[in-house]
């Protein structure tokens, strides 16, 4: 073979080079952290002696990965730690690889199919779920093989296998018995829609190796059954106590429709059937078959996502289910991936509209991965990025359905069915958008009153946008107008040097743009990003806060923490334009905000804060923060002059010493109070000058009072009027941030 | 379908260009991969490595043990829990295990869920499908030493895990900067 022809072939495998490149250097990253070692060890799932819960369990439903478990580490003799490596590996390759082939297999692209992986290990683009799909891989126990094997299996379905899919899916059943369910329910219910084509000996043999495979299970299946079908009560289990228990211990499974992700779920639902369809439309009738297999998939989750609500609301036959189909959602997540990132490179009409709107697609998937090395506040980069998606393949849809209907390129019934799909489609997600159990509801047609239609389009449409011009979010979207314009630029320069025929000089520039483009998008972006805290200076990066509350919840009395962790609770307070966004606004009177937040234990904090204060009707104190202060305890930001409360002076008391600062009333002052237990050092800054700096021999000490807002923690006394924005709390101190800059 | 586009140096350099963004992304994704720090933040990671070995190296194989409810992944210790969060997945397979559990769930929590209303979703605990809630961890924080020595003494607990402050009478047997386990016995 010359050099020539290896290099060819190279070049033609480049991808797949690329991918066992990323798949080497990704497990290089699990065993650098060590987090192949997380979760069950495979000596517990052996050893029959034990008594944890989890994986007795595992051994109750007879499962055939276990006995596996038992030949390599009884058997063979093999180690925890290598079994784990070995498994982790396995299922690294095997579902990375599944992905690839399988966008390859539907779409025909390769870029598609490397874009479906990165999407699936670095994306960060939830489906109704936080945790993310490639955990499975790190645990190296019997659900990710079941996951692996699963993938497989589609795979093959895909290729018109189907016994090499029953095969597989049997296998991914005996690994886990609930997890792959929805999916290979969907393959028998295609085979048997497909009964005339294929003839019953193809569906029967299926069955049948489904069934030889799974043999060792089958027994624990039909306990199952007999479990599920038998009724709670001959079992003698109490439905409504095991529900109540899931309320209270799991809320999130019971009410899994008013949590945010599953908002963010249904936009990318919804953007994957619009996909699918408007491929569908256009594709050959091979490639239709495989489009529908898709949907087939992602409607299953969907099915399985709708029942786990109806369980939840009205079933309630085993509320414990519930916590699995959130993991089964999560396996769909991939098939979305997949779906999205063929989306955004298969061509259905070259012209320049569908070339940008496509690579917008492209770029919105891209800042799914990224978005958090921008600095972006997690809950609003992927709640918008969601909507950012489903808008622009909402728009890709209807314009290509546009056009295609004033061509006359489509025939009438097909493009009845299309806007007949999407009406349904929109009315279903209106429908689960605005719903609220926990309002009386109207009749179904009262759910489109005017109100109900105002809270959709600020949803699905408008929140975004208000974010970028409130600086609230990260600037994705001029993120997305640099990367466009980057797009264009390499697209009108190469189109003029295309017309110049010369080859090499096109190569490199499109080489040089790329770069250029890369550095532009990062630089640009990272000038542009507007800090969670402040428009000019934040020292408090969000991935290392502690907490914020962004002040920006317009509905009820919570307070969000954006790092969704810390939510507070407001009592009286009223919204008030902030300094970003929204404020809080205090009455003076009654009005405070309780967060969970105490500082017992810490060796330090930093808190940054904008404030507003407005002059009292009476002379009294007013204290903005407060975690229960004494005179050597704790600390507190309050009015420093008894006699005239109302003035601009105020004081950082903390641990016994003062830091005076000056807060004119009427505007808005920035302020960032540090203590640091290492140095002895307490400091305050107002519009980023340092207000002082007391250096302290003794050592702090933080009760495990709640930090208030507004009022004295421990008394219903020194209410705060004005209006207070973007608390923001770091668990350490940052030392002389403002000097450093 | 058209070979083309399976072919990377021909044709379209938009092509090259997106390529070129993936080994962007591909980067981005594998420097977080090796960030130990950042990798540390999943909740995938929210359980104590230090304290599960240790309880592994140092306590017998039938200790029984009373663990705290926010406590992740506890079944890395290989030792019984009293209530183990995890419970829950396992009960899904398995029927006995389910009503055990709530009893034993209702013990620690001290409540009773049959009298509750717990119709409504409660307030700031959904963002996260791992958070227990502030309410309790709080129970859980605020345990007294006779309800310890009542479950002690119904379920054969051995040793107390915890994260609080409070204070107990209990002997220290191992303590990192997280947790305390207090032997019962």
């Amino acid at each position: 073979m010359d050099r020539l022809n290896i290099y060819e072939k190279f070049n033609t495998r480049i991808y797949e080079i690329f991918l066992v490149m990323i798949i080497v250097f990704h497990y290089g990253g699990i065993l650098y952290t060590n987090s192949f070692l997380s979760g069950a060890n495979i000596f517990e799932f052996v050893d029959l002696k034990s008594n944890t819960i989890q994986t007795a369990a595992f051994k109750s439903a007879n499962l055939p990965v276990i006995y596996l478990f038992e030949f390599l580490y009884k058997g063979l003799g093999l180690s925890n730690e290598f079994i784990k490596a070995a498994v982790t590996l396995f299922c690294l390759v095997v579902i990375s690889f599944s992905i690839y082939k399988i966008t390859l297999c539907v779409f025909d692209n390769k870029l598609s199919g490397v874009l479906a992986v990165i999407l699936f290990l670095y994306s960060s683009l939830p489906l109704a779920v936080l945790f993310s799909n490639r955990d499975f891989i790190d645990d190296a126990n019997p659900n990710a093989l079941s996951y692996s094997l699963l993938m497989l299996g589609i795979f093959y379905w895909l290729k018109e296998r189907p016994n090499l899919t029953s095969i597989f899916m049997g296998l991914s059943f005996g690994c886990h018995p609930i997890l792959p369910i929805g999916f290979i329910v969907t393959f028998f219910m295609y085979q048997l829609i497909s009964y005339k084509r294929i003839g019953a000996r193809s569906i029967i043999t299926t069955l049948l190796l489904f069934l030889i495979v799974t043999l060792p299970v089958t027994f624990g299946v039909v306990k199952s059954v007999v479990f599920v079908t038998g009724g709670v009560g001959a079992q003698g289990l109490d439905a409504e106590l095991i529900w109540k228990y899931v309320r209270f211990a799991h809320p999130q499974s019971a009410f899994i429709d008013i949590i945010p992700q599953f908002h963010y779920g249904l936009a990318l639902y919804f953007s994957s059937f619009l996909l699918l369809l408007l491929l569908y439309n256009y594709g050959d009738t091979a490639q239709k078959e495989k489009y529908f297999k898709l949907f087939l998939l992602v409607f299953a989750v969907f099915v399985f996502t709708i029942f786990e609500i109806l369980n939840s609301y009205h079933f309630r036959i085993i509320s414990l289910y519930n916590l699995w189909l959130h993991r089964f959602m999560t396996y769909g997540g991939v098939i979305i991936y997949i779906i999205l990132a063929g989306g955004a490179f298969c061509t259905i009409r070259e012209n320049r509209t569908n070339n940008f709107l496509r690579v917008c697609l492209f770029l919105l998937l891209c800042l799914s991965v990224f978005a958090q090395e921008l600095g972006a506040d997690l809950y609003m980069a992927f709640w918008a990025n969601h909507f950012y998606i489903l808008e622009i393949v909402m728009i890709y849809y209807l314009y290509n359905l546009y056009n295609s209907y004033s061509k006359n390129e489509l025939p009438f019934k097909v493009l009845t069915i299309n806007l007949i799909f999407l009406a349904g489609a929109l009315i279903c997600f209106y429908y689960i958008a605005v719903y609220d159990r926990f309002k009386p509801q109207p009749p179904f047609l009262g759910l489109f009153q005017w109100d109900n239609s105002r809270l959709f389009l600020k949803v699905v449409f408008y929140r975004q946008f208000e974010y970028a011009w409130t600086y609230n979010f990260y600037q994705g979207f001029y993120v997305l107008l640099a990367c466009s314009a980057c797009f264009w630029t390499a697209y009108l320069l190469n189109s003029y040097i295309d017309v110049k025929k010369q080859e090499e000089l096109r190569y490199k520039m499109a080489f040089c743009l790329a770069i250029v483009g890369i550095l532009s998008i990062t630089l640009f972006a990272g000038t542009r990003v507007v800090p969670v805290v402040s428009k000019e200076d934040n020292p408090l990066s969000m991935e290392k806060l502690y907490a914020i509350w962004t002040m920006d919840d317009t509905v009820g009395d919570e307070i969000k923490d954006a790092k969704g962790r810390y939510d507070a609770l407001s009592v009286s307070t009223g919204i008030a334009k902030g300094f970003l966004g929204n404020a809080r606004y205090f009455n003076g009177r009654d009005s405070y905000v309780k967060t969970p937040v105490n500082f017992q234990g810490w060796k330090g904090f930093t808190i940054s804060l904008w404030v507003r204060p407005e002059k009292k009707d009476v002379d009294e104190l007013s204290a903005i923060l407060d975690n229960g202060h004494d005179a050597n305890r704790n600390f507190v930001i309050q009015s420093a002059d008894i006699n005239n409360p109302n003035s601009d002076r105020w004081v950082f008391h903390c641990n016994g010493v003062d830091i005076p600062l000056m807060i004119p009333p009427s505007q808005w002052t920035h302020l960032v109070i540090v203590a640091d237990a290492k140095k002895g050092d307490i400091q305050a800054y107002t519009n980023g000058v340092k207000a002082g700096k007391v250096t302290v021999k003794r050592g702090f000490e933080f009760g495990d009072v709640p930090l208030s807002i507004g009022k004295l923690a421990m008394a219903n006394d020194r209410y705060f009027k004005g209006s207070i924005d973007e608390v923001a709390i770091l668990d350490k101190a940052i030392d002389e941030w403002r000097e450093d800059k | 379908m058209n070979d083309e586009k399976h072919v990377v140096s021909e044709g379209n350099p938009m092509v090259m260009v997106c390529g070129a963004i993936l080994i962007f992304l591909a980067l981005i994704g594998l420097h977080r991969k090796y960030n130990v720090e950042d990798y540390k933040m999943s909740a995938r990671f929210q359980y104590d490595k230090p304290l599960t070995e240790w309880v592994r190296g140092h306590t017998p194989e039938d200790a029984n043990f009373l663990i705290p409810i926010y406590f992740h992944s506890w079944q890395a210790a290989g030792r019984p829990a009293f209530y183990d969060a995890n419970i829950i997945n396992a009960a899904s397979y398995n029927k006995a295990y389910i009503m055990d559990a709530i009893k034993r769930f209702q013990i620690l929590m001290d409540v009773n869920l049959k009298d509750m209303n717990l119709e409504e979703p409660p307030k700031a605990e959904l963002q996260t499908t791992w958070s227990v809630g502030s309410f309790q961890r709080e129970r859980y924080d605020s345990l007294a030493e006779h309800k310890i020595m009542e479950i002690k003494n119904s379920y054969g607990i051995n040793y107390f895990v915890t994260s609080s402050e409070k204070k107990y009478s209990f002997p220290v047997v191992y303590q990192n900067d997280r947790y305390k386990v207090y032997a019962l016995d």
